[in-house]
């Protein structure tokens, strides 16, 4: 897995590529508990080159999310594909976390 | 003539050396040391290694090489690491031993040298007693060559006569102040070794005495994780059920549960912790207790679900979750009722056609969200039906390929299980995923349950 991090305006995007599984989600927590401590609160996860992720992966997206709103800010994610797509809808993380079909309209909707 | 005796004199260094060397190697070897090293500086201890440090000292003196008029000795040593590795009192009655050795043996430097090796035991000893251990190679070869020097300057100042002191100090300051340097090197580079070696071993074993503490626990802990699912099978009249959980790890997120209702219904729940080990086993015995103790209170589903997520939700501040299957099964009539919090939904298998239902998902995951919504569903199940719940562990597992087990194969036994019973259904599954999966380790939770409504002809017998 690997996390590549960009800044559109304040608003913090995080393209990740790879496998989100029980070992990567450790890497990933610990990149976004890095996250909290710059302050940076409202953040895009782009999973368009994820193509697995496990339900400790899940887990890491919820506690950040939690984070995030109690600091004021917010989490959304965008480019899921089907298999990632069908493990969150399944579980019913859209209920809590946003889902967007492109990265630039995951942008668009924490900007307003 | 000169070159002769320059072998000779480097040959017996050399010897004095090995020596020392091998002093160094039995003493670290010896149990009096190890003890005294180890904190235990009892007065037997001491006076053995006191009696070892003096005989250095004597062998130093004996030694004695001759050189251009002066002989070169390492008396000195025995007493300077004897203080140095065993602390003062070790150092001193060494150096006493020496200097009484050198006394007897007489000339005119005899008073200076004897209280030359007194004070190099005594300032040895008092070092590591400064240090509260022995204090390292480089502190101690700097010792011994100043010591040395001081011995030399010692000698100028009390000797008498002094030009023959003079002489003397002349000669043998450099060689004296190299070769006793040197011993001291050597000695405590062996020293230094065993002292490392030893806190290895202790760090290794403190590892070691930790880490059977932990699997003693963890051991422990399985056996109270698997005392959380249920001990039997309740036997149902008209059904046939069976089901299992074996963990990735000693423990594991994955849980099965029945849960007895009035008037022939029976709760069935299924669930999978996130994570694995014990976060997820601390997790599953929370969400397997209040999911419990809810669906004693009342039988309604989609409301044990609701209940259960708020209570789950308000606790999990990590983000974890639980994909919980709960449902009534009427023994009478056959039909389930059930809602599905984001678990992967379980198989029913018509006998009739050959077909297969999926309950599907009718609200999130529990811990997710408060305040989330469930709704319900109703099945019936035909005899001849056999409905399997799961968890992911089962689909997830992979073969050497990297190649996932699947829904697909999944179905395919299920489908080719007509004559089973459960019990032996869930061993075919289990089966299924394990020879899958040859040789790969078992990387998630496995936990299946298998309701099968026996056959009208069954139900007669």
């Amino acid at each position: 897995m690997e996390i590549d991090k960009k800044l559109v305006g304040n608003i913090a995007v995080l393209a990740i590529s790879g496998k989100i599984d029980a070992v990567t989600s450790r890497d990933l927590e610990s990149a976004l508990t890095e996250m909290l401590d710059q302050n940076s609160t409202r953040v895009v996860i782009d999973l368009k080159e994820v193509d697995f992720i496990s339900s400790g992966g899940l887990r890491v997206f919820i506690s950040f999310k939690r984070k995030l709103v109690e600091r004021k800010g917010d989490l959304v994610v965008s480019s899921l594909q089907p298999f990632v797509m069908e493990i969150f809808e399944m579980t019913g993380l859209p209920s809590l976390i946003g889902t967007y079909s492109s990265q630039g309209e995951a942008i668009k909707s924490l900007q307003s | 003539m000169v070159i002769s005796t320059i072998l000779t004199n480097s040959l017996l260094l050399f010897q004095s050396m090995c020596v020392i060397v091998l002093a160094a190697y039995i003493v670290t070897r010896s149990r009096y040391f190890a003890r005294l090293t180890a904190g235990d500086a009892s007065w037997k201890n001491q006076a053995a290694l006191l009696l070892f440090f003096g005989m250095l000292s004597i062998y130093g003196s004996i030694i004695g090489i001759g050189t251009l008029g002066a002989i070169l000795n390492v008396r000195d040593l025995g007493p300077m690491v004897g203080g140095l590795t065993c602390g003062p009192v070790v150092g001193l009655g060494a150096g006493i031993i020496g200097a009484i050795f050198r006394l007897n043996a007489g000339g005119f430097t005899a008073i200076t040298c004897s209280f030359a090796t007194i004070l190099s035991g005594l300032i040895g000893g008092l070092i590591y007693l400064k240090r509260g251990r022995f204090p390292g190679i480089v502190p101690s070869v700097v010792f011994a060559g100043l010591m040395e020097i001081f011995h030399m300057i010692m000698t100028l100042a009390l000797a008498k006569p002094y030009s023959q002191a003079l002489v003397v100090v002349e000669a043998a300051i450099g060689p004296m102040t190299l070769i006793n340097a040197l011993g001291v090197l050597l000695f405590t580079f062996v020293v230094s070794n065993f002292l490392k070696e030893r806190e290895t071993e202790d760090e290794r074993d403190k590892y070691r005495k930790e880490l059977e503490r932990k699997e003693a626990e963890i051991s422990l802990a399985a056996d109270i994780q698997k005392s959380f699912l249920p001990r039997r099978i309740p036997s149902v009249p008209g059904f046939d059920l069976a089901a299992t959980s074996l963990p990735a790890q000693e423990v594991g997120g994955d849980f099965y549960d029945f849960i007895p209702h009035a008037e022939g219904n029976l709760g069935l729940v299924i669930a999978d912790v996130a994570g694995k080990s014990v976060p997820a086993a601390l997790f599953m015995a929370l969400s397997k207790t209040i999911v419990r103790t809810n669906a004693l209170k009342q039988s309604r589903a989609a409301v044990v679900l609701k209940d259960s997520n708020e209570v789950i939700a308000a606790e999990s501040s990590s983000g974890m979750f639980v994909t919980l299957f709960f449902g009534v099964l009427d023994e009478k009539t056959g039909s389930l009722v059930y809602a599905n919090a984001g678990h992967h939904p379980p198989l029913v298998f018509r006998d009739k056609d050959a077909r297969f239902d999926a309950l599907l998902v009718t609200g999130p995951a529990l811990g997710i969200l408060a305040g989330s919504r469930y709704s319900q569903n109703q099945i019936t199940i035909e005899p001849g039906d056999v409905m399997v719940m799961y968890t992911d562990g089962i689909l997830e597992a992979v073969n050497p390929e990297g190649e996932q087990f699947g829904a697909k194969r999944l179905r395919s036994i299920i489908a080719g299980s007509q004559n089973l019973s459960s019990e032996e259904l869930l061993r075919e599954i289990v089966q299924g995923v394990t020879n899958f999966s040859a040789g790969q380790q078992q990387f998630d939770d496995i936990t299946a349950l298998v309701v099968r409504a026996c056959s009208r002809d069954e139900a007669v017998e």
